[in-house]
């Protein structure tokens, strides 16, 4: 849930990314933290394990300043992709305001990634809210990659929801700013 | 103008089997919370009292998405960020293994150091309050001053979150306009065409 702020003129949204394991939510957040000037970003924070798989999240804050009077904050967040983790995943999603779902676009991870969205279809309607309105944006990443889907293929399986949805290569940056502005103009527009 | 809550009028739902507290409970449909000076006030004013009362270094409020709504105390006000959305996690990680429990009365966590503790406890059903405490406060004190509190700032925000339904949206205000253009600017790739 959104929180404005009047009395300290402050907006505040918070936005996951959300996908199967590996599929690159970490990769976004570490390229959009090494990209934002410092005056607009708080530390990456990672909880992660030894081998630096996500274990709770990561969490980035980032600050548009201010805008009208308000200063106008997105807390990122990603979730831990693997299936042993659902329950973090529920928390960490928790009060969301929006989420970028990062789909891998590797032939063979299409099933991770359907059952991932319907696990985030899910988690969204036990939070009470209508999965049909909720902000989303859809990521396919590892665009670079030989096997990665056509983006038609990704499109008629992952989006049949048709919500706005960018080709990215998160490990070079490409399409991760694209997603990144999609997901923040979504989340303030309802406000 | 519009009222802020976009499903107005949608019966109450329940979550998880569990029903909603009577005070602060879950509203799905708001989709944001306006807080007010009014708000802050009374929330500041509660969360003194507990720090003086039990010599606590900080305090705060925050919502279960892990945003600060009220911060005050000396002691790590520069980490507030991270601290809030650290905890909030903790809380709600916490809150899904009482499920598995099926525990009802998870209410509280405790966070101790050899020097410095937490003590969280849940605000009706989408807040917390969090203190943070040094080894001269007794954590007995702290917690019969935390559960007294949680019932004030439940009914403050409350309060607040009825007020919340009846502010106008910000869209219609030139707000919308000025941050989606702000968006485009700061989040920019330098190497985008
Ligand atoms: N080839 C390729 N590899 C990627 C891409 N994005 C992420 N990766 C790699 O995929 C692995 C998992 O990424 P990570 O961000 O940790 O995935 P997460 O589990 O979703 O957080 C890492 O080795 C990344 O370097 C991409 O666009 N292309
Ligand atoms: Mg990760």
């Amino acid at each position: 849930m959104a929180l404005i702020n009047v009395a300290a003129r402050e907006i505040h949204g918070k936005i996951v990314y959300y996908g199967p394991g590996l599929c690159g939510k970490t990769t976004n957040l570490q390229y959009i933290h090494s990209k934002i000037p410092a005056g607009a970003k708080g530390d990456l924070l990672s909880i992660a394990t030894e081998t630096e798989r996500t274990l709770f999240f990561d969490f980035l804050p980032l600050d548009l300043g201010k805008v009208h009077g308000f200063t106008i904050r997105f807390h990122l967040y990603t979730v831990p992709g693997q299936v042993l983790y659902e329950r973090t995943r529920i928390a960490v999603l928790n009060g969301a305001d929006g989420v970028v779902f990062v789909a891998d676009a590797q032939r063979e991870r299409l099933p991770d990634n359907l059952q991932s969205l319907r696990e985030l279809a899910q988690n969204i309607t036990a939070q009470g809210k209508r999965f049909l309105d909720f902000p989303l944006v859809m990521q396919y990443n590892k665009m670079d990659l030989p096997n990665a889907l056509p983006v038609p293929v990704l499109d008629r399986y992952l989006n049949t929801i048709r919500v706005p949805r960018f080709e990215a290569t998160a490990v070079t940056g490409h399409g991760v700013f694209e997603t990144l502005r999609a997901i923040c103009k979504l989340v303030t527009n309802k406000l | 103008m519009a009222p802020s809550m976009s499903n107005a009028g949608h019966p109450p739902r329940t979550h998880g089997g569990l029903a909603p507290a009577a005070i602060g409970s879950f509203d799905p449909h708001l989709s944001q919370l306006i807080i007010d000076e009014e708000t802050v006030e009374a929330i500041l004013a509660v969360l003194r009292q507990l720090i003086r009362d039990s010599q606590a270094i900080s305090g705060m409020v925050l919502d279960r998405a892990g945003q600060i709504i009220v911060w005050t105390g000396q002691g790590y006000a520069e980490q507030r960020t991270q601290l809030g959305a650290l905890i909030a996690g903790t809380y709600a990680s916490t809150r899904e293994v009482a499920r598995i429990l099926q525990e009802n009365s998870f209410r509280t966590l405790l966070q101790e150091g050899a020097k410095e503790k937490i003590f969280t406890e849940a605000v009706g059903d989408q807040w917390l309050v969090s203190v943070i405490f040094g080894r001269h406060t007794h954590l007995g004190l702290v917690k019969v001053l935390c559960s007294r509190a949680t019932l004030d700032l439940a009914q403050i925000l409350a309060r607040t979150v009825e007020r919340s339904k009846n502010r106008p949206r910000m869209k219609d205000t030139g707000l919308m306009r000025v941050a989606n253009d702000t968006i485009d600017l700061l989040f920019r790739d330098d190497t985008e065409k």
